[in-house]
């Protein structure tokens, strides 16, 4: 298999000497395309911030984060942006969809943002196989939990990434419906052979993964 | 309650930016405010300053001696100043008097009448630079340059030789000379300042009461005494009116020698209407925009506080409190912001305004009056001002408060601005940048256009009152008064001059001095196009009635004429009548001006025969026509009578009735070298003039001057203004923007999550600010271009400031898509900056 991300000693600090935090402290790890990697940890370890470091959120202290070989950590802010919205899709905790927008809209933003025309049939797939597609001009507002989460999910798919980074997905959510979204995740991610990297504290999840990277003070342990 | 004003206080200072966007508003509002007050009642008592001339009630003119002796011991009267003008000086073309005054009596307290003249501590008859009064018959005092015109040096002790004519009981005397002394010295008039022609200015000289002896014998000594009658504060304009002439009635002074300070008494007695409703008018303007801008500022920061009202709900706080917090709120800023804006708006126009006064003096009182430091603070008007912006901020409040109010617990979790109603939206099925703006706009509709039209409203009455304001221009007022020419030539003339004829109009008239040669004269020089002439001739009106004071003397009158094509002028002038040139010129019909006033007074309704005897230079021509039509005075040509140019023609008149020759240039004043040949004849007819006593030059470039001033005194104090409220309304925009940018901060990272670069986020931001920008605009330049149209049409209806043509506000419409250019420009840079701090993991981690 390829290696479509990799990490290079990889440190992220806050702050200075004396409260010095070494939220990510020379991380080196490899995910392979097609991967199902799960990020585990205690809270404050360090794991949103590797995901940040890895989607392109956040520069690194040090380092490199390779994509597809290209040390990504050297772009500018311009480039990173349009490495967010060609190569990386997110879902987060709190679902983040954009409130003034409908359905549909949220989902073909990042695509709008690369200047490019999104693929209709390809976006009407993704709401059908997330099951809202009865649900495209609704706004957010009006959506339950699990439904704003499918829709973030959705979001992340439209744009084909190469890889779907998601921080606690299911966190908001009661256990049927984060069962429910996690599934959908890990099919749909299947489906379209994207690479799916997910934190969570979930012990069923990390089990159903390929491979589990555990996290403490900033380090991965094996 | 203790607790809820704790949260206010530290939520002004946790929204730290806001508050004081807010405070700012409600500063400049109240700034306003007061300052239309302040300075509204500066100009009013230097208004009064400058008409009254003196706070006297009533000039009676010609006394004798033994008159003047019953006012010195008459009961009634407060204070008694008089003037015998002795003599008018005959020096070229100087324009000057010898007079006696004196201060007779003055009853008032001397803290009344220190209040009145603070600065007058020596006789309140002249000013003196230095020296005093004369005493001796052959001293003087007067202004400096009114000796130096004379030839001699305007100093103390220095010599000075005056040629004039007596003023006595019949009229001026001969010309005769003396020689004085001169012993006072009062400021000068400076004409090079000014930018007029020296004759317009007039001179008084003081001499003493030995010199009026010796020249004029005692019963041809007439006084005219200024007099104040007891009680002003306790009486009426009417009963004023009654007292004075019961006075004038004890004495014996006839009307006409009775002069009442109407203005003075109207001034003092009457409040001032018009100038009320124009400040009224103004202040409510400011009020009721202040208002608007100040609801729209708070209505957009509620709607973006809803979620932490909802969460202040959902711990239990009541609406009573929640609209308790909000007016809390209000009340401290206003606490702050009114008192600060009040005394703003106090200070500044006490600093400013003596100085803008003084300058525009400079140019309106020839006199050289100075005016004492005008009185301009009113506690009651202060108090009344503070209390009018606690209430607009208080009704500008109610409605935000009231959806502070009814927002539901609910929105503590699922939040969504208003239109939380809305389920669903149509959306693009392609998303961009530009339309991620408009979601954004659309998302909260009524912010949108609450600000919108706070800053649309605010820019379409500056666009409107510009309309008027542009229409205002000195190029017209100068244009009406020289009929559209560069230059004016005039005839120097008394219409009557009972010592010496020749000085009589008709007279003047028989030297053709505006005649062919005159005229072929001007039309040779070099770059004129042409020259136009207007003029009238005097004629005696046959059987006048009776004491009347329509005509000059009471029966004489100035008759004009017009051509065929001149027929439309009189357009809605008319009053009665519809008159036609032919019947007119075959049955030599007149057209009696001066509509309504002169119709009822004359004595000559339509259809009924006049008889005017024209003066012809030493000739006199009998003539006979018929009341065709009567007339207000507008565009037609001068004259109480009008007849055709036919029937003038008939009168074969002999001398030249040219009064004035208007001189028009060749080619544009945009060509070059158009200034110097201006110049150029400019010099050549001031040279043709100044070989003639009896000429005069008015120029093109001087009207525009004096016009410039008067133009200048409407228009800038309004343009301040409305600069203000628009500079205000942009606090409306900015404060939109702003909440708009902070409350999605979370919402602004998810966007760059998904990759939203940098750039396109400030794009997308100051789209924001672009769409009010232009939208104001938009509604500026239709809306506000209408109202000015309106405005125009009712200034012109109504005679402002003599508008007649409209001129449509190209730099003020200039200024204003400028002052939004550098406001976009500003916007995105603050943008830019405000993206930048804050890093983008802190934005998303904003939000769990
Ligand atoms: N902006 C920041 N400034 C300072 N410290 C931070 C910042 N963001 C995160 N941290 C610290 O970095 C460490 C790792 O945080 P995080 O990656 O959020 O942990 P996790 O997601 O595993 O709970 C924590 O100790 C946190 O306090
Ligand atoms: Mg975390």
């Amino acid at each position: 298999m390829d290696t479509i991300l990799e990490t290079k000693d990889l440190c992220r600090y806050y702050g200075a000497d004396p409260q010095l935090v070494k939220a990510v402290d020379h991380v080196s790890i490899r995910i392979e395309q097609g991967e199902f990697v799960t990020v585990v940890g205690k809270s404050g370890s360090g794991k949103s911030t590797l995901l940040h470091l890895l989607g392109g959120l956040d520069y690194p202290t040090s380092g490199e984060i390779l994509m597809e070989g290209r040390n990504i950590a050297a772009y500018g802010r311009e480039e990173m942006a349009a490495y967010r919205r060609r190569k990386i899709g997110f879902v987060f905790q709190a679902y983040n969809l954009i409130p003034s927008l409908n359905v549909w809209e949220n989902v073909v933003l990042p695509i709008g943002l690369d200047g490019r025309k999104a693929d209709e049939a390809y976006v009407e797939e993704i709401l059908c196989a997330i099951g809202m597609e009865k649900k495209k001009r609704s706004l957010p507002n009006t959506l339950s939990g699990g439904q704003q989460q499918r829709c973030a999910i959705a979001r992340a798919l439209a744009a084909k990434p190469a890889i779907i980074l998601a921080d606690e997905p299911t966190g908001n959510l009661d256990s049927r419906t984060g069962d429910e979204v996690m599934s959908l995740l890990k099919t749909t991610a299947k489906k379209y052979g994207q690479t799916l990297v997910v934190i969570t504290h979930n012990e069923e999840i990390a089990q159903t993964a390929d491979r589990t990277l555990t996290i403490e003070d900033g380090k991965v342990v094996v | 309650m203790r607790m809820i004003s704790l949260l206010a206080k530290s939520r002004l200072r946790h929204y730290r930016s806001r508050t004081a966007l807010t405070m700012s508003a409600v500063f400049l509002a109240s700034l306003m405010l007061q300052g239309i007050f302040v300075s509204a009642l500066g100009v009013l008592d230097a208004n009064k300053q400058m008409i009254q001339e003196g706070d006297w009630h009533v000039r009676l003119s010609g006394l004798t001696w033994e008159q003047m002796e019953m006012l010195r011991g008459h009961l009634e009267v407060e204070t008694l100043t008089f003037t015998v003008t002795a003599g008018e000086v005959e020096y070229g073309r100087l324009n000057g008097y010898l007079t006696w005054s004196e201060n007779v009596r003055d009853d008032r307290t001397d803290s009344v009448r220190a209040a009145d003249a603070p600065d007058s501590e020596d006789t309140g008859v002249s000013s003196f630079v230095e020296g005093r009064l004369p005493r001796t018959a052959d001293e003087i005092s007067g202004p400096a340059d009114f000796f130096e015109r004379l030839g001699a040096e305007a100093e103390i002790g220095a010599q000075v030789t005056v040629p004039f004519r007596a003023n006595g009981a019949d009229g001026l005397g001969r010309i005769q000379e003396r020689t004085f002394t001169i012993c006072g010295l009062e400021p000068s008039i400076d004409v090079e300042e000014l930018g007029i022609a020296e004759t317009r200015v007039a001179y008084g000289a003081e001499v003493s009461e030995a010199f009026v002896r010796e020249i004029l014998p005692e019963q041809e000594i007439l006084y005219t005494a200024s007099v104040r009658l007891c009680g002003e504060e306790e009486s009426g304009y009417e009963e004023m009116v009654e007292r004075i002439k019961a006075l004038a009635e004890t004495l014996g002074v006839s009307k006409d020698d009775m002069f009442i300070n109407e203005s003075y008494l109207y001034m003092t007695l009457t409040p001032p209407m018009d100038a009320i409703m124009v400040v009224a008018f103004l202040a409510l303007l400011v009020v009721v925009f202040s208002m608007m801008i100040i609801y729209s500022i708070y209505y957009v920061n509620i709607i973006s506080d809803i979620q932490e009202i909802g969460r202040l709900k959902m711990l239990g706080a009541s609406d009573r409190q929640i609209r308790v917090l909000f007016l809390r709120e209000g009340s401290f800023t206003s606490l702050i912001a009114v008192p600060a804006g009040i005394l703003a708006g106090t200070l500044i126009p006490c600093f400013a305004l003596p100085s803008i006064l003084d300058w525009v003096m400079q140019y309106n009182v020839i006199s050289g009056a100075e005016l004492d430091r005008p009185d301009m603070f009113s506690a009651p008007l202060t108090l009344f001002a503070a209390a009018v912006m606690f209430l607009a901020v208080f009704l500008a409040l109610r409605k935000p408060v009231r959806i502070a109010a009814e927002v539901s617990p609910v929105t503590a979790v699922r939040f969504e601005e208003t239109g939380g109603t809305k389920k669903n939206r149509r959306g693009f099925s392609q998303m961009s940048t530009g339309r991620l703006c408009l979601a954004n706009l659309s998302r909260s509709r009524r912010r949108t256009l609450v600000t919108l039209m706070a800053m649309g409203l605010s820019f379409s009455l500056f666009m409107g009152m510009a309309g008027v304001l542009s229409s205002i221009t000195p190029q017209d007022m100068a244009d009406r008064k020289l009929n559209g020419a560069q230059f004016r030539i005039a005839l120097d003339y008394e219409i009557v001059d009972r010592v010496y004829p020749e000085n009589s109009l008709n007279h003047v008239q028989m030297q053709r001095l505006l005649g062919k040669d005159t005229v072929s004269q001007i039309e040779a020089m070099d770059g004129v196009e042409q020259v136009r002439k207007i003029g009238f001739m005097l004629a005696r009106v046959e059987d006048a009635p009776e004491g009347n004071d329509l005509y000059y003397d009471g029966d004489t009158a100035r008759v004009g004429w017009f051509r065929k094509d001149q027929m439309e002028l009189f357009g809605e002038d008319l009053y009665l009548g519809d008159p036609d040139y032919d019947k007119m010129a075959a049955e030599n019909g007149v057209i009696l001006m001066g509509g309504e006033y002169m119709y009822q007074r004359a004595e000559l309704p339509i259809g009924s025969t006049v008889h005017l005897t024209f003066y012809d230079g030493n000739r006199e021509i009998p003539f006979t026509g018929k009341i065709m039509a009567c007339a207000d005075y507008g565009d037609a040509p001068d004259g109480q009578f009008l007849i055709t140019e036919d029937t003038f023609r008939r009168l074969n008149v002999e001398t030249d009735p040219t009064t004035s020759l208007f001189v028009d240039l060749k080619g544009s004043k945009l060509e070059p070298g158009y200034e110097r040949r201006y110049e150029e004849i400019k010099e050549k007819l001031s040279a043709l003039v100044g070989q003639q006593e009896r000429l005069y030059l008015v120029s093109l470039d001087e009207e525009l001057y004096i016009s410039d001033m008067s133009v200048a005194v409407i228009r800038y104090p309004c343009y301040a203004l409305l600069a203000l409220i628009v500079f205000i309304s942009l606090f409306s925009m900015i404060n939109t923007m702003a909440v708009s940018i902070t409350a999605r901060k979370r919402e602004l990272g998810m966007l760059q999550a998904v990759g939203l670069s940098q750039r396109q986020l400030v794009r997308m931001l100051s789209g924001e600010g672009i769409f009010y920008a232009v939208g104001a605009l938009a509604i500026a330049f239709t809306v506000g271009n209408g109202l000015g149209l309106r405005l125009f049409r009712w200034a012109e209806e109504n005679g402002f400031m003599s508008v007649s043509a409209y001129h449509y506000p190209f730099a003020e419409t200039a200024a204003l898509c400028a002052v939004m250019l550098v406001i976009q420009l500003v916007i995105v840079l603050v943008v830019k900056k405000n993206v930048k701090k804050e890093s983008l993991t802190d934005r998303i981690r904003s939000g769990e």
